[in-house]
Parts: C-alpha cells; structure tokens; sequence
C-alpha cells in the first residue's frame, strides 16, 4: 500500500520538468492551483461567517461581507433552541452502533474471503465487488416499502441490521488486507490448534487495527452524513442530527434562522473535519484501496 | 446434494475449509439475501401491481402496465433527457477536474499538503450542511454568488437555484466529490513506474505526449472504476437535487425545479406525493435494469482502452 | 416428600386465582385503543379523562402521527375504537365500511346535539349519517392583511364587512407589490398554492359550477369555462410576480413570510390570527394586522368555508361503542373540546362552544367578530373527491406553471396536461376501489 504521508519524491517532477529552470510556468501554475483551492476554500471560509452573523446580516441586500460584530452567541443558540444535544446523541450512538458492529461484522467475512477457499466463494465475491456499484437507493426505496410494511420502520433496527450483515465496500477492504498476511502464521496456529475462530479473532484482528479504524471512520461518517435513510426510517422524536439540521432553525415567528442554522451546521461538520486532520492517513489509504485495487 | 457432489470427502481438509467459509461469509450471505434480494423481488412484485402505499391485502395484478406507462409518461420521459444531460455534463468533468488536480498534486509545487487537504474536506462534509452552504452561496436575493455579480452589474440578480439547478447542482457535486477522486487519481499516478517516463523524457518527447502516451493508459483501470461509479452515481442522483431546492425546509419531493426532476426524483415523487408504489417500484426497476446494462456496457467496452497489467477489478484468481 | 397430586393441585389453585384476579380487573375496566396524537391528546388528558371516568382505561396508540400505525390496524381488522382522521380520508372509510354510524349514539346525546353543530360538521356527513366530528375548523379563505404595509403604500384598508372581489384582491395585490430589479422585496398576496384545488371549487360553487363529475370518475378543466378563468387568475398573479411562483419561490411557507413582512396579504383562516396573536413588538405583524372577509368571484352566493377538517370517529367493530362514545362526547365538548375552544387555535364544531374563544385583545375581538359574520353565510362542503388526494392538483399545477411561466408550456397546455394527469390519478384510485 502507497503510503500517502510520505512526501511525494521526484518521480513526476523529474520526468516532467527541471524546475529551476522553468520558473516562470512554476508560478503560473501555482497561481492557477491557490486560486482554485481558494475557490474551493470560499464555501466552508462563507459558511463560518454566515454563522457569525446575525440573521438581518445573513439576509441583507446589497451583500455585506462581514459581519459588524461577530456574533459567537449563535453558537450557544444553536446548540440550545433546538434539542441538539439529544439530537447529537442520537447521531452519535447510531453511528458509532452502526460502526462498530460493521467493523466486525465486514472483517469476519473479508476473513471469510481472503483465508478460505471453497466452491462458490469466486461467484460470491463477484457478487460482493457487483454490489459496490449497485444503485444503494434501487435498494433502500423497496427496503423502506418492506420494512414499513412489517413495522420495522420508526426504529433503530434497519442500522443494526446493515451493520451484522457487513458493507461491501468494507468486506472488499479486509479481503484485500488479510489476502497480503502470510500463510505461516496460520499454519502455525493451526498446528498449535488454534479454531478458525480464534485465528480470526486472537491473529487477524489484532493485526488489522488500521483498515478497522479506517472502515470505522468510513462508516461513522456514512452514518452522520446520511439525511435519507434517517428521514425514511426514524420517527420524529429520533431526530438526529441530519435531521435536525435539514429542517432549519426558526425563530418565534417560524421564520428560517440562517445564521443559527450555519452554526448548528459548523458544530455538525467540526468533529467529522478534526477526526479527518488526525487520522488522514488511514483515511486516505482505505479509499485507495478500495477504489483501485481488486 | 451439493454436498455430496462438492465434497466427495466430508471429512477432508478441504471440505472443512469450505464449510468455514461459508460459516464466515454468512453474516453477509443472510443480509445480502434478506436485504437486498427480498427487497428487491418484492418491489419487482409490487411493480406488477396497483400498490398505493395502504392497499397491501386487496392488491390488483395490472401486469405490464406499469412498465408500458413509464414509457409514454411525458414525465418520465422527460425526467431521462434531463438525467442524461446531467450525467453527461457532470461525470466527465468531474473526472477530469479532479484527474488534473490529482497530476498537479504529484508535481513540485509548494504547499503541496496544504492544498490537498483544501481539496478533499469538501468530500467529508456531510450533505445536508453542504446544501445549505450552497443555498446561501446561490440564493437569488442575498447569495454571495449574486453579491459579487450585483458589483459589476448592480440590480442583476440570476436564480441560480431555480432558473440554473442543473448547472449549480454541477457545482455542487464537483465541489463535493472532486477530494474522492483526487486522492485515488494521485494513488495511481504514483503507481505509475517512474523509470518509463524517465526513459521517455530522455527521449526527447515533451510533456504531453509522456501524459497521453505513458501516463494516461496506464491509468485507464482506475479510469474504469471512476467511470463506473460517477455513472452509477450520476443516473441515480435523488436527495442533492431535494435538498438543494429552494422550498426543501426538511420536507422532501416538493416544489424540485422542473429540469432538477431526474429519473430518481420522479420515482420519489411517484411513491411518496402521488402514492403510487406500484408504479414507482417499476421505475426503480428500470433504473436497476439500466444500471446494471449500463455496467456490463461499460466493462465491455473496457477490453478496448483498458490497458491491463494484472490489476483487474473483478479478480478472476 | 412432595407428591405429584400436590404439586398439581398448588399449581391449580394458582391458575385459578390469577383467572380470578384477570377477570376482575376485566370486569372493572374497559380498554379503548385510541389513535391521536400526544400533542392533540396529552398523558395529562387522558389522565383527566381516566379520573373523570374510572371504568375507561385509555390507551393512546402513537405518540406522534403515524400512519403506518393505523393501516396495520386497519389492514388487521384490528381498527382502533377512536380514529383521528381529516375529511379528506373520510369518504373512502366510510366506503370501506370502517367507521361507525354515530346517528343512534347521537339521538340520546346530552351533550352533542345536530341543532347545536356548525356547518363544517356537514364534512362528516355522508348521505345523512354522522361518521365524526371535527375537533375545530377554521373559515380558510379569510384575507389578512399588514395594515402597516398598506399605509406605507399610501393605502386604506378594505372593509372589515363588505368582501373584496377577486379582482379587486388583485389590483391591491399588485399595489403592495415591491420589487427591486430582479429581486422581488415583498408579494402583494399569498396562499397555499397545495390547496388551489379548494380555492377553484369554491369559485365554481359561487358561479354555481363543479370541478368534478357527479361520480368523480373524472375532473373538467378544458371544457369548464369557469375552472379556466379561475386557473387564468391565479396563473396571471404568478405570472406578474404579485404571488410567488415555482420560477419565483418564496422563502418559506405563507404564514412565515407574513409574520415577517414578507407579503402584503396571506389567505389563511381563523387559527392564523392566533399565530400573529403571539408576535412579539417589534416585528413586521405586531399589531398591525386585519382579519377581512373572504374574497368573492361574484355570483349566487359567497362562502367562507373550511379547506376540509380534522376530527375524530369510532370504529365500525369498536368492542365498547358506549364508552367509546362517552370519550368522543368528552375530546369534542367536555374539558378537553373547551380548553381547545379557549386555546383559539380553531374555530370549535359546536355553536355552544363558541363563546369560548379568546376576546381579550381587540385584535382577538375583531377576529371573533369576523368568524361571527363569515359564519352567518351559507354553509358549503367543498366535495372531496375520494378517489385522489386534492394536494396532487396543488403540486401538479406548481411543476407545470413552472414550464408555463417558462414559456415551454402554453396556459392551454398547462390546462390540459393538467386535467390529464389528474384524470390519471383518479383512474388509478377508481382502480383500488373497484
């Protein structure tokens, strides 16, 4: 695996161009990759000093950039007017529920893949790869109408239902990371009589720390960010967060409070950008593998 | 039966391998089974039906029918143009704004880190916060966007959001999705064996033919899965589109602006404001039938500008 | 030594008294499956109600609303000894034989009268039997207005008694109308453009015209002159940008833009006055607002009714119809229909009730005077077609005035694909009813 923490060596730059002499087109291009990361900078830099502003300043017309005073007020607001904090807690024990038990459940059948072979396992994890590109609401849109139907719907159930049952994505990502473990180490635990279960679950696992925490990370996020499934699938007292947040904040006379809204959704996306900056890496190399290797 | 034929010997080592086998793919075997097949037959079923949401024990068979509606339903219809439109716009450029990106990143340019970052938070910012950004971005009387436009222009305001939702739900999807693509396109443009393009440049050859001649098919397999997935997730775009529509307060399927109605939105529409599931489930039917076509067409056609090594998405081991 | 015969004969004893004890507590209480709503029905409530009448053990079945509920239980033949439901859904329970018929219940009634029921009873009313009462209503086409705003634009207010025509509504409208280069600062008027399809039907009425066939099987826009002109005046005033349209959305539902200033006139009933009842100083409504008649098109007569109501039913195969009664009698005029009444957030089903509602304000005042006036016209059931949910026409007609005021559709177009896609619509409930 391609260690992205490492700094990039020579291998294009030298191929490409001798820097020193082309500085001119160096600068040019660096102008032309700050401006757009400047552009892709604006939204989150715009959706701070949104939430910063009073409301009247929000929607104001002509547009005024700043706000005259900064208003931090918003942000205990946010977190008060509405239920947030239940709401975050909701969030909170969905997704890491729902996380942690995809961890498992996902190694337990990539370990499934990776160590065994038996008929049928090339057909089946054809199946498992097919799914990473099947349409997820050509699923969830008939899994709401059944589910509705036997009244599981309104409950915490379809999260914990997903979460024993694995995600694809994550399946193929133990799969490819237990396949590169040498056979040895099996070998000898077998010979020491180790069961399978316990070489899944005192060799593999303990082994495998860096793509769970990356599936954890993957998956917790899957789960915060959703808005659909939580909107199909919960009832209205279980609101969370995505639901919280897409049903705006209003004020005493129901008008929509942007500034309170964009401090609710700072406070929202704050944790997710935290936990990004810490654990890059990981970050970075799951999605590397899963979306490139096979 | 399948175990006799299988494993004539029950007790071999190969046969106890295949029965852990199956023990440790079950958990994912039983879902994929019950949540994903079951539903999926179960709408196949309902789509052959008059389904209306509360009808479930008086339920009429109509055949075809629903399927022969889909297909003279102008809405429908239209809703296809529309999601072809938007899947042709927004999947090539979204690959190729973020395939550039990705080959500036692996040049020797300073703040490298830096910028990367800056490019891939968007792709972690959940979307219900992202909508809001851009609907305060793009709003017609006091968004940024027609901030900027009104100095030059004073009194010109343009309804991004209601006149241009196509174009500003572009946006959107590229400003969200390009980090995905960037950090993959950099992983196989580092894959790509710098010694090749060393002789090349030794060669005499500049820049863009080392790009379209050594650097581009050799990162045509991870084209084909950036391909696949953008198409997928193009066709079946739903939830952006709702979000993003100026009168979605939490409620969804109301008020999407005519050419932000893709096929997915219609679908939606026809369950949950109309209550025909009958119908819709026929939709999503078709969307499931398209994709799957549309998958095996792409694969197919990969055999003529995939350049393979050994790295294969669908591993034939 | 514990022989055999003891051990049964213990066990039997036990068996025995806990018959014993359940049968008891059986004889004692009556259970009644009641689906409302908390918010319409609190633990509080039903604790009072409990107290008030200790032989009822009430069980609410949801805490919010939940539809999903009720269709199981109906699905199950299960159905719930009292159903919240809205006159919209009624005509098909009553077809579907799930409600029971209150007129024996209610010709010993002490306490619910007909000669005491207003008229927006009459929506649960169907071929002269009683199916429910709405818990309140509101006359839903009454005009309010932001007096500050007409002041501003140099304006009078129109008369508290004599109804504005549509016309006149509209050229006030447009005069409140601001508008500052692209950007639209203020609509002149506003109305839930989901319920269009009551607005239509009440003018027709006036010109004594219908929307539908007699049967329902089918709605008439392209040959229905009147249905024409009344979708050409709503289609002008969005065109003109008086009233927000798809191409020029407002920010958020009517009443919200109202309380914020955001529009000279909204349509909405007597309950709204209560939400600007609680502006606080400061704000855009604060005692600056007035309840005028509805708006007439002109004709045999004019109506003020309700868009449709929401009330309460008992089951057809209820188990205890007296004492599901007795809670009906008590949720629409015992402690709980007079706090409702008090409450203002509705206009209450009986005439008995009515001195109840709030008139500590002369704003509140005016409003009760208002409701007093609009309730003396003649009372009209807007027919509710069984066959489809009239909210379809409302966001029907917003997807196609989109391509229309977009130039892609012509109005005749949009009338016709209009009346096409509703006709499908009734086609397919004609289909699940057959």
């Amino acid at each position: 695996m391609t260690s992205l923490n490492k700094p990039f060596d020579r291998g294009f730059a030298s191929a490409l161009a001798t820097p020193r002499r082309l500085n001119t087109q160096r600068m040019a291009l660096l102008t032309i990759i700050a401006t757009l990361a400047l552009l892709f900078f604006i939204p989150l830099v715009w959706l701070v000093i949104s939430s910063l502003k009073s409301d009247g300043e929000v929607t104001v017309y002509p547009l005024q950039i700043l706000p005259r005073v900064p208003r931090w007020d918003n942000y205990i607001q946010a977190v008060t007017v509405v239920d947030y904090w239940g709401a975050m807690l909701r969030s909170v024990l969905l997704a890491t529920g729902y996380a942690t038990l995809t961890v498992v459940s996902s190694a337990f059948v990539g370990f499934g893949f990776a160590r065994h072979r038996a008929p049928g396992r090339n057909f089946l994890f054809f199946v498992v790869v097919s799914m990473l590109i099947l349409p997820h609401l050509v699923v969830v849109l008939p899994q709401f109408v059944l589910y509705s139907r036997y009244g599981l719907a309104n409950s915490y159930l379809p999260w914990v239902l997903w979460g024993m049952t694995g995600a694809p994505i994550h399946i193929f990502l133990f799969r490819q990371f237990f396949a590169a473990f040498p056979r040895e180490l099996e070998d000898a635990a077998e010979i020491d009589g180790c069961g399978r279960l316990r070489i899944f679950w005192q060799i593999f696992l303990p082994n495998a720390i860096t793509p769970m925490l990356a599936v954890f990370i993957f998956s917790f996020n899957w789960v915060w960010g959703d808005f659909l499934t939580q909107a199909l699938f919960l009832a209205p007292d279980q609101t969370t967060l995505a639901m919280l947040l897409a049903a705006a904040y209003r004020n005493p006379q129901g008008l929509p409070l942007y500034s309170l809204t964009m401090a609710g959704a700072v406070v929202y996306i704050l944790p997710l950008i935290i936990v990004f900056l810490i654990a890059q890496r990981y970050f970075m190399e799951a999605i590397v593998t899963t979306g490139l290797k096979g | 039966m399948l175990r006799i034929i299988a494993f004539p010997n029950w007790q071999s080592r190969s046969a106890r391998e295949a029965r852990w086998f199956y023990v440790f793919v079950a958990p994912w075997l039983v879902g994929f089974i019950f949540l994903t097949v079951i539903p999926l037959a179960f709408g196949l079923y309902l789509s052959l039906t008059n389904y209306n949401g509360v009808n479930i024990n008086d339920l009429k068979f109509v055949g075809m029918a629903n399927y022969e509606r889909a297909f003279s339903d102008s809405n429908v219809l239209n809703s296809i143009q529309r999601t072809l439109y938007y899947t042709l716009i927004s999947v090539p450029t979204g690959i190729a704004v973020s395939l550039l990106i990705a080959f500036w990143m692996t040049l020797d340019i300073p703040f490298k880190g830096l910028f990367r970052v800056i490019f891939y938070i968007p792709y972690i910012i959940p979307l219900v916060a992202t909508t809001w950004i851009w609907k305060l971005l793009f709003e017609k009387n006091f968004g940024l966007v027609n901030g900027v436009v009104s100095a030059f222009s004073p009194g010109t305001a343009l309804g991004w959001l209601i006149d241009y939702p196509t174009e500003t739900l572009t946006l959107l999807v590229l400003w969200l999705g390009t980090g995905g693509g960037m950090i993959i396109f950099i992983a196989g443009l580092q894959g790509i064996p710098k010694d090749l393009l060393e002789a090349a440049r030794v060669d005499g050859t500049n820049p863009w033919q080392q790009f379209s001649k050594i650097t581009l098919p050799l990162l045509t397999p991870v084209l084909l899965f950036q391909l696949l997935l953008g198409f997928i997730r193009a066709l079946q775009i739903m939830i952006e589109p709702m979000l993003l529509s100026p009168s979605a307060n939490g409620t969804l399927g109301v008020a999407v602006p005519a050419a932000n109605r893709f096929f997915m939105v219609t679908a939606y529409r026809e369950m949950f404001s109309f209550n025909r599931f009958g119908y819709g489930s026929a939709l999503i039917w078709l969307m499931f039938g398209t994709s799957v076509l549309l998958a095996l067409g792409i694969l197919w056609s990969s055999r003529w500008w995939v350049f393979y090594d050994d790295n294969r998405i669908f591993p034939t081991d | 030594m514990v022989t055999r015969q003891r051990v049964v004969s213990v066990f039997a004893i036990l068996v025995l008294a806990l018959l014993t004890v359940l049968s008891l507590q059986a004889q004692e209480k009556v259970q009644l499956d009641i689906y409302i709503p908390a918010n319409e029905l609190s633990d509080a409530d039903i604790a009072l109600f409990e107290e008030q009448n200790p032989d009822i053990d009430v069980v609410r079945l949801i805490e919010t609303l939940d539809p999903t509920v009720l269709n199981s239980r109906l699905a199950a033949g299960d159905t719930p000894d009292i159903i919240r439901l809205s006159a919209f859904q009624l005509p098909l329970f009553v077809e579907q034989g799930i409600l029971l018929d209150l007129t024996p219940l209610l010709t010993t009634s002490e306490v619910l009268k007909t000669d005491d029921f207003t008229a927006a009873v009459d929506y649960f009313l169907v071929d002269g039997v009683y199916y429910g009462l709405p818990k309140d209503w509101s006359p839903d086409f009454s005009l309010f207005v932001n007096t500050a705003i007409l002041e501003e634009a140099n304006l009078t207010a129109p008369s508290a008694e004599e109804p504005l025509s549509y016309a006149e509504l509209a050229e006030l409208a447009t005069q409140l109308t601001v508008v500052e280069g692209d950007r639209t600062v203020r609509f002149g008027l506003m109305y839930d453009h989901l319920f269009i399809e009551r607005f239509i039907q009440v003018i027709l009425a006036e010109q004594g015209a219908t929307l539908y066939n007699e049967d329902f099987s089918a709605i008439n826009l392209v040959n229905n002159e009147p249905a024409r002109a009344a979708l050409r005046y709503f289609y002008d005033l969005a065109a003109a940008g008086v009233t927000p349209s798809p191409i020029n959305p407002p920010a958020s539902w009517p009443g919200e833009v109202f309380m914020g200033g955001g529009t000279g006139i909204v349509v909405y009933g007597y309950w709204f006055g209560n939400m600007i009842s609680g502006a606080e100083e400061g704000s855009a409504v604060y005692e600056s607002v007035a309840m005028l008649p509805s708006a007439t098109w002109g004709g045999e007569a004019r109506f003020n009714p309700t868009w449709g109501p929401t009330g309460i039913a008992i089951g057809a195969t209820s188990a205890h119809p007296e004492e599901a009664f007795r809670f009906f009698e008590w949720f629409i005029a015992g402690d709980l229909g007079q706090a409702r009444a008090a409450s203002g957030w509705g206009v209450p089903p009986l005439k008995s009730l009515l001195p109840l509602l709030p008139r500590e304000t002369d704003f509140q005042q005016a409003n009760f005077t208002q409701v007093e006036q609009e309730m003396a016209l003649p009372g009209f059931v807007i027919p509710v077609n069984p066959y489809y949910n009239a909210e379809v026409f409302g966001e029907l007609w917003w997807s196609y005035l989109e391509q229309a005021l977009r130039g892609t559709i012509t109005f005749d177009e949009l009338v016709e694909s209009l009346e096409a896609d509703v006709n499908a619509t009734i086609q397919d409930g004609l289909l699940n009813a057959s």
